[in-house]
Formats: structure tokens, C-alpha cells, sequence
């Protein structure tokens, strides 16, 4: 009826709101006195190296504004690299260069900026253009990723991303992200991504949406994306687990990425991860978090007993 | 779930706070539930006449208490007497008083009253009347009549109604006592005879722009547990007509000592006045605790009836993101653009805003290039918008638009801040979202702004302050709803 969907069906099939997120996970399992262990990235870089978690390489960092021009000193010279802000949200400020030649630093979509362009947007970062709250702000050069190619032809000239929400160290849902011409080579859905919904046991596609609808193809490369099988899913699953110790967080959206030579690395933390993941799932996460919810943590499970607690449990529970 | 208890308790507490703050300033104070409520305010000028003969003069005036008014202010004008209106449970009195006086004089005592919110019950009569005894023959006429009427009636209501028909008749008795007493006196002695209790009462009959009025005698009589007004005298009175009863039992209205030819009279005007401003005048006076803004000078009341709108704007904010789901930027701008339309006017705010906004987004785009730092880029926002708000002010006013002046009132950091967000959010997300999140701004700062003007909303809001408490509850129990907002229903739609 116009267009909603009824609430009661919706409940019935547990998909989690905006003011119920909010409320009942983050406020009650993300510690506010945690979150700049996810939300400065840099920090997150360490926490997570410290625990042997995989992460992109850090080429160096800017931390004031006389800086700036240094930076070029470290930038390689025939390599890709990225400039983000380690306070940013939402992948705002970042600044992916795959390569350079005559023409300048080709970008991801194939467009170039020149020099100033980069020093205007290392600027910006550090004035706290894109940081939370608009505070001052470091920027972060990182090796660029030389993306597995897994997924070529399932991504348009960008980044595909893995996405899994890990609810007290269980992951409970995932969806890789795929870049569109629409999306501009982000991996944002609401700017047009696809995401597919992965079954979270097994790292198979179980179905898609663009724009909210569900789709059956890449809008771009045509590719059948219900052929999407991520290999090693257990491994993606345990670095994703472990990231529930990296940052203490109760709810927490992990975003990982397939490298071609180091696998799986861990690409940020989200403590306020949004909730287009059930749409790509076709699928409502609230009964795997009330499981969790409802188990006795009084003695703290490893990583691999919850693996295998997910596996065991989640399999029967996927649709 | 005990941790809820608490907070359950608080909404309970700020809507019990709330609610009766509202009942209280409604049925005590009289504030009325809508705004431009008029009542009535009888003014009554009483003018005190009389001679002096070159003696001391006390002029004692018995000053009305009638429950069913309530006195608004009293003031007596009066040259070179000194004067004390003193008030206790007993009585009521202006006394002027002067060492010597000679000649014509005139004293005025000058009242205005309202009809009482709350007329407190009447008091029982004290006790059972003396049975009088009257010189014969009349002793003999008033046992007759009484044995008439009380023949002809069957309870205490139908003996009054026959005794005012008899004395009303031509009953031989009747007559032989009318020779005798006035009316209302002959009617009295007949009561207490019965011994129904009664009180001798003069009233006045209050009608707009009547002058050179008296008091009318009439008779209170004790039936059914209350007094009843009777007028037992040849002029009839207009039932449509508030009668204020000026003394009761008293001997004497006026008691002057040391002049002569003394005489009242009395002069009436009505006149219509603001329900709310007499409710708060009583307030002011009355022991009336934390309702004071009407005490407060008239800049700072002015200045609180814009701020205690702001919650009104609040609600509205939530309300529309927590349960409806409306983007927009940047969490209490609205409001504020809200607060600038009241003193625009919507439609040349709606264009201003867009307007500024649009000019300021083309001139934010160029400073984009110029590679600034963020706080001074925003600083140069800052002095655009001012710039551009000039230019649009001397621009309408030179084309005769004086409408469009108003657009000064915008508030120009917020608009330069509104205008920076919009710029990176073009920049990052597209045109598309910041159509998305402006519109949805713009829409939230509509509905505040709605409400905000709302007559109905701003009475409510200035003067009862437990719409704020109540407010309040309703937002901390909104920031606790759990359930799917609006807009999420279509969100969520391929899923169900």
C-alpha cells in the first residue's frame, strides 16, 4: 500500500531500523570511550597490526600543513597509492591515484589531477574537511591494493569491498560491494553500487539490489552475479571475528578487501554500520542477533570456537 | 528491564508536571485555552458628594464584596484627603479623612471588576432569625399574611413565591403593612417572622455607559442551601444584567462624619480586554510561584517568546528524522532557518534562503579552486553571504521590493555553514543528494516554521510553560522508539 511495506511483515522478518540500530545495538554494545579505535584509522592501523590482522600498507602520513610537499617524496613513482583522511566517514576523502604519466595522476575513474590538486586535497584533509565534527586531521598514504582478480568484470573501475557486521565477535551477515558507473567507482550503495548479499556460512551470492531493487546482473559488465563464490570464506570470517578484540566494539561492520598477493586485509572499521546489507541479503539480521544476544557469554569464546559457533548455528538459519 | 524504571518514572513525573502545570494556570489563573480571548472588566466610578462645614470630616465608604467579581484594580482621587482602603474578613472600607472642610465636595473611589474564575460557595447564614415584634396593628397584619401564604403553599420555596405575590397583590394585610415599611423591609420582617433567614443587600446593576446610577435594596433568602437574589421593588430589573452586589447587612454604604448633604452615585462603563493580560495581572499579584514571565520587562518577555519556540521546533525536528526518516543537514539548522522565516514571512524566506544559498554554492565552488584552509574557505563564506544579503537588501529596495528587506534576518554563519556542507556534499555525493538532504531540510524548517507562527502554538508555548515539560517527554520517549521510521517502510519494501 503506497509503496511501504507493512511493519509487522518486515518484523516478522526481523530486519533491524534506523532508530532500532541506534538504540538497541550501538548505544548498548559500542562503548563511545571505543569508537576512535575505529573511527581514526590510523589507530586502527596499529591496533590491528599489533594483532597480526592484515592491513593495506602505510606509505607515511601528514600531519601538518608544511608537510604537504613532502609527500611527494614518498610517493612511488610508477605504483598506484591512496590519500585518506584517518578521521574520515563514509569513504569521504578518498583520493585513489592508480597510476601517473604525461598527463598527471590518472584517478581511479580514468580522469587526471594534477599536482596542486593533490596538495589542495591533503589540505583539506588535514583542516578536517572530512573528519567527524570537522576536527583537525591526519592524512594517510597508502600502497594502493592490487585487487584480486576474483571479481574482474563484477566490478566497474573501482573497488570492490567486503562488508561483514560482527556482533560481539559473531559475524552475522555479509555483502560484497561492487562499483557501478553510476556509483562513480565507489562501492556506496546509495550512490548506486550493487550489493550482493553473501550467505555468511559460506561466502556464496544469494541475491543483489541496485537503487534498492533487486538485480540479477551487473548493470555494467553484465556479469551473472549469483555466480560470485568468495574462496577462503572462513578466513575472511575469522579476520573479520578478530576485529571484535582490534577494536572492543560490540556492533561493528568490518570492510576487507582481496588482495592479489596478501589475501584478505582488513580496509576499515565501522562503528555505526548502516543497514542496506539486509536489502542486498533480502533478509533482516535481527534473528542472528538476538541468538547472539541470548547466548551465556559469561566465558568469552576464541575465535575459532565462534567461527564455528556461526557455522554451526547460521547454516540451517540461511534461506 | 529495571533499567527502564527510571526513566518511565521521568516521563510519568514531567507529563504529571506538565499536565497539571496546564490545569493550574488554566482553571486558577485563568489563562484561556486560545489566544485573543476577550472578557468583560466593569468599571464603576462611585462619586462621593457632600458639604463640609468647617469641622474634621471622616467619609467612610463600605466598598463592595461580591464572590461573584473579582477586583481588578481600585484607585480614589480625591484633593488633599488623606485615604485608607482597609480590607479583612469582616469588611471593606475607603476612609478619606481631612482636618477641615468647608464647601462642596467630591470624592471618587474607582474600581474595575471582573466576573470571579471561581466564585467560592456561599456562606451559610450564622443563625436563625429573632422572631421581631412590631407595634399593632401591623404585628396582627404580618401573622395573617404569613397564615395566608403558608395555607397556599406547600414547601419553604412556594411561602417565599406566595409572600412576593402577596405583597405584589392587593391584600388588605399586605396593604396595612406596605403603609408602614417599604417593601423589601416589610418582606424582610415577614421572613424572619418565618424565621427563614435573610440579609438586607444593595446592588448595583451594571450596564455599559450608565451614569447618576443607586444602588438597588434588594433581599438574599436562604433556600436550598443558598442564598437567592429577590427584588422585591417596582422597578423591575434586566435579568441579562450582572448586578454587582455592593454591601450586605451593612447599616450604610456612605457614612460621612462632619459634612452634610452627603449622596452617592455611581457611573458604569465596560470595556473589553485581553483574557491572558488580566489572567497574568492576577498572577503578578497573587502568591504565584515560577509562572513570572509575565513579570519580566517587556524586551526580555519578547525575547522569550522567540526562545520558547525553539522547543516547539525541537519536537518537530524529531519527530520528522526519528519517526518519519527526513534527511537533512546538519541536526537543529532547520529550526534556526525556521526562527529566520517567522521574521521574514515564508514566501520571501523560501526565496531568500534559495536564493543565497544558490549564489553562495557558485561562488563556493570557485573558492574551491583557490586551495584554501577550511577555516578560512568557510570565513570567506561567512563574508560572501553578508556580502550577498547586502546586495540583494539595496537590490530590493531599489526595485520598491520592501518585503524582501527582511532578508537580513537570516542567520549568516549558518547560512555560510548550510552553504559549505552543501558544497562538499555536492562535491562527494552528487546534485542528487544534496536536492535530497537540502529539500529535506528546507521541508523540516517549513513544518517548524508552521507551527512556530501558529497563534494557537505561540499562546501555548509563552503562557503555559508545561507544554515544555510535556515536550520533553514526548522527546525522550521518542529518542527511545525503536520501531521503523517512515520512510524505512519504503526502504525496506523489496524485502516484504
Amino acid at each position: 500500500m503506497f509503496g511501504l511495506a507493512k511493519p509487522l511483515k518486515l518484523r516478522a522478518r526481523g530486519v533491524m531500523g534506523m532508530n532500532q540500530r541506534n538504540i538497541s545495538y550501538i548505544a548498548r554494545y559500542n562503548d563511545r570511550r571505543l569508537y576512535p579505535n575505529v573511527d581514526n584509522k590510523l589507530r586502527t592501523k596499529e591496533l590491528a597490526l599489533e594483532e597480526g590482522i592484515a592491513v593495506p600498507d602505510l606509505l607515511g602520513t601528514v600531519t601538518y600543513q608544511h608537510g604537504v610537499e613532502d609527500v611527494f617524496n614518498v610517493l612511488p613513482e610508477d605504483q598506484g597509492f591512496c590519500i585518506k583522511p584517518s578521521k574520515g566517514s563514509g569513504g569521504k576523502g578518498i583520493l585513489v591515484i592508480t597510476g601517473r604519466d604525461d598527463k598527471g595522476y590518472r584517478k581511479a575513474s580514468g580522469s587526471y589531477v594534477q599536482r596542486q590538486d593533490i596538495v589542495r586535497h591533503i589540505s583539506n584533509i588535514l583542516a578536517g574537511l572530512f573528519s567527524l565534527g570537522g576536527d583537525s586531521d591526519v592524512a594517510m598514504l597508502e600502497a594502493l591494493i592490487e585487487f584480486d582478480p576474483v571479481f574482474d568484470g563484477f566490478s566497474h573501475e573501482g573497488v570492490p569491498d567486503i562488508r561483514l557486521i560482527v556482533f560481539k565477535g559473531y559475524p552475522v551477515m555479509a555483502m560484497l560491494r561492487l562499483a557501478t558507473h553510476a556509483s562513480d567507482g565507489k562501492a556506496n550503495l546509495h550512490q548506486g553500487a550493487v550489493g550482493v548479499g553473501l550467505d555468511i556460512t559460506t561466502g556464496k551470492a544469494i541475491s543483489a539490489v541496485q537503487h534498492n531493487r533487486l538485480i540479477t546482473h551487473h548493470p555494467d559488465t553484465d556479469k551473472r552475479l549469483s555466480d560470485i563464490s568468495i574462496d577462503n570464506w572462513v578466513s575472511l570470517m575469522t579476520l573479520a571475528s578478530k576485529c571484535y578484540e582490534v577494536s572492543g566494539l560490540g556492533y561493528l561492520g568490518v570492510d576487507l578487501v582481496l588482495d592479489k598477493h596478501r589475501g584478505p586485509l582488513v580496509l576499515e572499521l565501522n562503528a555505526r554500520p548502516g543497514l542496506a546489507i539486509q536489502i542486498a541479503n533480502q533478509k533482516g539480521m535481527l534473528d542472528n542477533l538476538k541468538l547472539i544476544e541470548a547466548l551465556d557469554l559469561r566465558r568469552p569464546l576464541n575465535v575459532a570456537q565462534r567461527i564455528d559457533y556461526v557455522l554451526a548455528t547460521f547454516s540451517d538459519s540461511q534461506t | 528491564m529495571n533499567s527502564r524504571l527510571p526513566f518511565v518514572f521521568l516521563v510519568f513525573v514531567l507529563t504529571a508536571v506538565g499536565v497539571s502545570s496546564i490545569y493550574y494556570r488554566h482553571v486558577h489563573n485563568g489563562v484561556p485555552l486560545t489566544p485573543g480571548q476577550r472578557i468583560d472588566i466593569w468599571q464603576v466610578e462611585a462619586e462621593v458628594t457632600f458639604t463640609g462645614v468647617g469641622k474634621p470630616v471622616t467619609v467612610s465608604l463600605n466598598l463592595p464584596r461580591d464572590k461573584q467579581f473579582e477586583l481588578v484594580e481600585e484607585f480614589t482621587a480625591s484633593p488633599a484627603y488623606g485615604i485608607s482602603i482597609g480590607r479583612d474578613d469582616a469588611s471593606s472600607q475607603a476612609v478619606w479623612s481631612k482636618r477641615q472642610v468647608n464647601g462642596s465636595q467630591t470624592l471618587y473611589y474607582k474600581a474595575s471588576f471582573k466576573n470571579a474564575l471561581n466564585p467560592s460557595a456561599d456562606q451559610p447564614p450564622t443563625n436563625v432569625p429573632n422572631i421581631p415584634v412590631l407595634a399593632e396593628p401591623y404585628q396582627s397584619s404580618a401573622k395573617s399574611v404569613l397564615a395566608q401564604a403558608r395555607d397556599q403553599s406547600g414547601s419553604q420555596n412556594t411561602f417565599v413565591d406566595q409572600v412576593v405575590q402577596l405583597i405584589n397583590s392587593d391584600d388588605q394585610n399586605m396593604a396595612m403593612l406596605l403603609s408602614r415599611y417599604s417593601r423589601t423591609r416589610a418582606f424582610a420582617l415577614l421572613m424572619e417572622h418565618a424565621q427563614i433567614p435573610i440579609k438586607l443587600v444593595r446592588g448595583l446593576q451594571l450596564e455599559d455607559e450608565r451614569r447618576n446610577q443607586s444602588l438597588i435594596p434588594l433581599v438574599k433568602v436562604w433556600l436550598d442551601g443558598q442564598w437567592q437574589l429577590l427584588n422585591l421593588g417596582k422597578v423591575s430589573l434586566d435579568e441579562e444584567l450582572p448586578l454587582l452586589i455592593w454591601v450586605e447587612d451593612e447599616p450604610s454604604v456612605l457614612d460621612v462624619v462632619g459634612g452634610e448633604d452627603s449622596s452617592i452615585r455611581f457611573a458604569i462603563s465596560k470595556f473589553r480586554s485581553s483574557a491572558v493580560r488580566e489572567a497574568n495581572n492576577v498572577a503578578r499579584d497573587g502568591s504565584s510561584w515560577g509562572f513570572g514571565l509575565y513579570s519580566l520587562p517587556i524586551a526580555e518577555q519578547n525575547l522569550f517568546r522567540s526562545i520558547l519556540l525553539l522547543p516547539i521546533g525541537a519536537l518537530a525536528v524529531v519527530f520528522l528524522r526519528i519517526m518519519i526518516g527526513v534527511r537533512c543537514s546538519g541536526t537543529f539548522m532547520p529550526v534556526l532557518i525556521a526562527s529566520a522565516f517567522i521574521q521574514t514571512e515564508l514566501l520571501n524566506g523560501l526565496l531568500g534562503f534559495i536564493l543565497v544559498v544558490s549564489v553562495g554554492l557558485m561562488i563556493r565552488s570557485y573558492l574551491s579552486h583557490l586551495n584554501l584552509l577550511m577555516v578560512s574557505r568557510i570565513s570567506a563564506v561567512v563574508i560572501v553571504v553578508i556580502g550577498i544579503i547586502i546586495a540583494f537588501t539595496i537590490f530590493a529596495f531599489r526595485m520598491g521590493l520592501t518585503e524582501a528587506l527582511t532578508i537580513s534576518f537570516f542567520p549568516m554563519v549558518i547560512m555560510a555553514w548550510t552553504i559549505e556542507r552543501m558544497s562538499i556534499l555536492w562535491e562527494e555525493e552528487g546534485a542528487k543528494e544534496v536536492l535530497i538532504q537540502g529539500g529535506g531540510s528546507l521541508l523540516i524548517a517549513l513544518v517548524a516554521y508552521l507551527l512556530m507562527d501558529n497563534d494557537l502554538v505561540r499562546h501555548w508555548a509563552f503562557n503555559f510553560l508545561g507544554v515544555h515539560a510535556l515536550i520533553m517527554a514526548a522527546v525522550l520517549m521518542m529518542g527511545q522508539y525503536t520501531g521503523y521510521r517512515l520512510l524505512e517502510l519504503r526502504r525496506f519494501k523489496p524485502m516484504a
